[in-house]
C-alpha cells in the first residue's frame, strides 16, 4: 500500500508537471504566433503613411478635398519633414469656400480666410517650419514671380519666419515685425547669392525685395 | 321693564357663553396651525452623498467624499469610504470617516510628472438611524478630474488686446492688421470684414506643465438673417469649427506665460459683391470650446460656452456696422438667443 500510495503521488506530480507545461505552452502561443510589429510600424508611422497616401491621391483632391486638407494639416502638425516634397506640388491646391463657388453668397467667415487657410500646403509647410525653407527657395527660384505657385511659396517663407520668431524669445529692443520681416528678406537675399542660375538669382532677389518692402502680403493670390 | 331687562340679561349671558367657547375653539385651532407652522419652519434636510475632485496649483490631486444624513429628531450616524486612483494606478485610500449626522473623507495624490490623464474618486456612502435601527443611506458616488487641468476663460472687447505672452499675437496681427479684440472691421491678409474677435485663455494646472494640448470648438448653433428673415443656407447646428493651428499657442511655457495656452478666433461676416446698398445681415452663433490632451480624446478642461452677435449693413463704401439692436455686435461668455433681435 505505501508503494501504491507513492505511485499515486508520483502520478499526481507528473500530471501537475504536465498541466503546468501545457499552461506555459498555452500562454506562450500568443507570443510565438503573433508577429511582432517592426520598430518602424509605430502608430505614428502608420498614421503618417495613411496621410501621405491621402495627399498623393489626385482623385481625392476632387472627390474629398476636405479629407486631403485635413491630412495636410495633420502632417504639418506632426512636423513631418518627410512630407515636404509631397506638399510642395500642392502649394496652389486651395480651399474653396461657398462664396468662391457661388459669388452671389455672402462671406460667412468661421475662419480667418488668410493665405495659410486658403492654401493648406502653406499652413502645413509653415507648421513644419525651417526645414521647409530650401524647398520653397527652389520653387521661388524656378517659377515666374507672378505665378500663384511663386506667390504661395513666398507667403510660406514669410509665415515660417514669423513662426520662428514667435517661438523664440522676443527682443525687447526691436518690434516683432521689424525682426522677422527683415530676417525673411535676408534669408532670401542670401539664397539669391547662392542661386545656381542668373534667372533663379533674379527671382529670389525680387522675392527678397518684396519681403523687404512688405509687398503682396495682404493679398498674395 | 325689569323683567325685560332680566330677560335681556339672560339672553346676553346665553349669547356670551357661545362666543367664549368660540374664542377658545379658535384659539385651539390657531395653536394647532401655529404648531404646524413652527414644525414646518424648522430646518429640514434631505440626505445627500457625493464625491468631488480638484487639482491644486502644484499638481496635487485632491478628492473627497461626503455623506450627510443630518436630522434634529433622530440620532443618525454617517459613514464614508473614499479612494482616489490615478491613470497609472496609484491609489490613496480607502480613507474611512464616520461622525454623527455628517462625515467627510479626504484623499490626495501628489504630482507625478509621468502620471497624466483622468483621476477617479470613488466613495461608498452610508447612513445609519439608531432610532429606526436601520440603514437610511446605502449608496456610492464618484467624481473625476484630470492632470493637467485647464481652466478656460474668454477675453474680448473693452479695449482688450491679444495678450503679450500669447505666441500668436503677431500672427493675429498679420491676419487682421490689429491686436484689438472685440468688434471691428479687419484688415490684414484675412478678408476685410466685421468681426467679433476673442482670445480663449487656458490656465494650466500645474502651471509648470510642459506638455501640449489640442483645442476643440464646435458651432452649437448658428443663424444668419437678412434683417428679420432667416437665410437658411447659413444655418449650422453642432458642427466642428475650423482648426487654425497658426492662431493657437499650445505651449504653456512659451513667451513667459507660466502655464497659459491660447486660442484666437474672430468670427465675421461680409456681404456679397452683388448685394444692394442698405442690405442688412445679422449673424448669431453659439460656440462650445474645450481642450484635450494631444490624443484628441481625453478632455482636460471645462466646456467654455461663448457667443458672437454681429449685424452689418451694406453701403457704397463697403459694409458698415448695423447698431439698431441693443447689445448686438459683441462676443461674450455664455449663450445668446439666435433670433434676429434676441427676443
Amino acid at each position: 500500500m505505501p508503494g501504491s500510495e507513492g505511485r499515486t503521488t508520483m502520478k499526481h506530480q507528473a500530471r501537475i508537471v504536465d498541466g503546468l507545461c501545457a499552461l506555459v505552452a498555452l500562454l506562450a502561443i500568443p507570443w510565438i504566433g503573433h508577429a511582432r510589429p517592426s520598430p518602424q510600424e509605430t502608430p505614428r508611422s502608420v498614421e503618417r503613411e495613411k496621410l501621405l497616401a491621402t495627399i498623393r491621391d489626385p482623385g481625392l483632391r476632387e472627390s474629398d478635398p476636405d479629407r486631403v486638407m485635413q491630412a495636410m494639416q495633420r502632417l504639418g502638425m506632426m512636423k513631418d519633414t518627410g512630407a515636404i516634397d509631397d506638399l510642395i506640388p500642392l502649394l496652389t491646391f486651395r480651399r474653396l469656400y461657398p462664396e468662391d463657388k457661388d459669388p452671389s453668397l455672402a462671406r460667412d467667415e468661421d475662419d480667418s480666410r488668410s493665405s495659410p487657410r486658403r492654401f493648406p500646403a502653406i499652413e502645413a509647410l509653415v507648421l513644419i517650419g525651417r526645414p521647409a525653407l530650401p524647398a520653397l527657395v527652389r520653387v521661388i527660384g524656378a517659377s515666374d514671380p507672378d505665378a500663384l505657385e511663386s506667390k504661395c511659396a513666398l507667403e510660406a517663407v514669410r509665415w515660417i519666419f514669423l513662426e520662428i520668431y514667435e517661438s523664440g524669445t522676443p527682443d525687447p529692443e526691436k518690434s516683432r515685425q521689424q525682426v522677422w520681416w527683415s530676417e525673411a528678406a535676408r534669408y532670401l537675399a542670401q539664397a539669391a547669392s547662392e542661386a545656381p542660375s542668373p534667372e533663379a538669382k533674379e527671382r529670389l532677389r525680387l522675392g527678397a525685395e518684396k519681403l523687404k518692402h512688405r509687398e503682396d502680403y495682404k493679398r498674395p493670390y | 321693564m325689569k323683567g325685560a331687562l332680566a330677560m335681556n340679561s339672560i339672553q346676553e349671558t346665553e349669547t356670551e357663553r357661545p362666543r367664549w367657547r368660540s374664542f377658545v375653539s379658535t384659539l385651539q385651532r390657531a395653536a394647532v396651525v401655529l404648531a404646524l407652522a413652527l414644525c414646518t419652519a424648522l430646518p429640514s434636510y434631505a440626505f445627500s452623498w457625493y464625491s468631488g475632485a480638484a487639482v491644486g496649483s502644484d499638481g496635487t490631486v485632491y478628492g473627497w467624499g461626503v455623506t450627510d444624513v443630518t436630522t434634529y429628531s433622530m440620532y443618525h450616524v454617517a459613514y464614508v469610504w473614499v479612494t482616489l486612483t490615478s491613470p497609472k494606478g496609484r491609489q490613496c485610500g480607502p480613507v474611512y470617516a464616520s461622525w454623527q449626522n455628517s462625515a467627510r473623507g479626504d484623499v490626495a495624490l501628489t504630482f507625478d510628472p509621468s502620471d497624466f490623464g483622468t483621476y477617479f474618486v470613488q466613495s461608498t456612502n452610508k447612513g445609519f438611524c439608531h432610532a429606526g435601527g436601520g440603514w437610511i443611506v446605502n449608496g456610492s458616488s464618484g467624481a473625476q478630474t484630470t492632470v493637467p487641468y485647464v481652466t478656460l476663460t474668454l477675453r474680448t472687447g473693452n479695449n482688450n488686446t491679444v495678450s503679450t505672452d500669447n505666441d500668436k499675437r503677431e500672427a493675429y496681427y498679420q491676419e487682421l492688421n490689429t491686436y484689438i479684440l472685440g468688434y471691428f472691421r479687419s484688415g490684414g491678409s484675412a478678408d476685410h470684414v466685421w468681426r467679433t474677435a476673442v482670445e480663449i485663455v487656458g490656465q494650466v494646472t500645474p502651471n509648470t506643465y510642459t506638455g501640449t494640448f489640442t483645442f476643440h470648438r464646435t458651432i452649437v448653433a448658428q443663424r444668419v438673417y437678412h434683417d428679420t428673415v432667416e437665410l437658411t443656407q447659413y444655418r449650422k447646428d453642432n458642427v466642428a469649427d475650423g482648426v487654425e493651428p497658426l492662431l493657437e499657442d499650445l505651449n504653456p511655457q512659451s513667451g513667459g506665460s507660466n502655464g497659459k495656452i491660447y486660442d484666437l478666433d474672430a468670427p465675421g461676416f461680409g456681404s456679397a459683391p452683388s448685394d444692394p446698398p442698405g442690405y442688412i445681415y445679422r449673424k448669431r452663433v453659439n460656440f462650445n470650446q474645450w481642450v484635450t490632451l494631444p490624443d484628441g480624446v481625453t478632455q482636460v478642461s471645462n466646456n467654455l460656452l461663448w457667443y458672437s452677435r454681429l449685424s452689418i449693413v451694406t453701403s457704397t463704401n463697403g459694409d458698415q456696422a448695423q447698431q439698431d439692436i441693443p447689445n448686438d455686435n459683441q462676443a461674450a461668455t455664455g449663450s445668446t438667443k439666435i433670433t434676429w433681435n434676441f427676443q
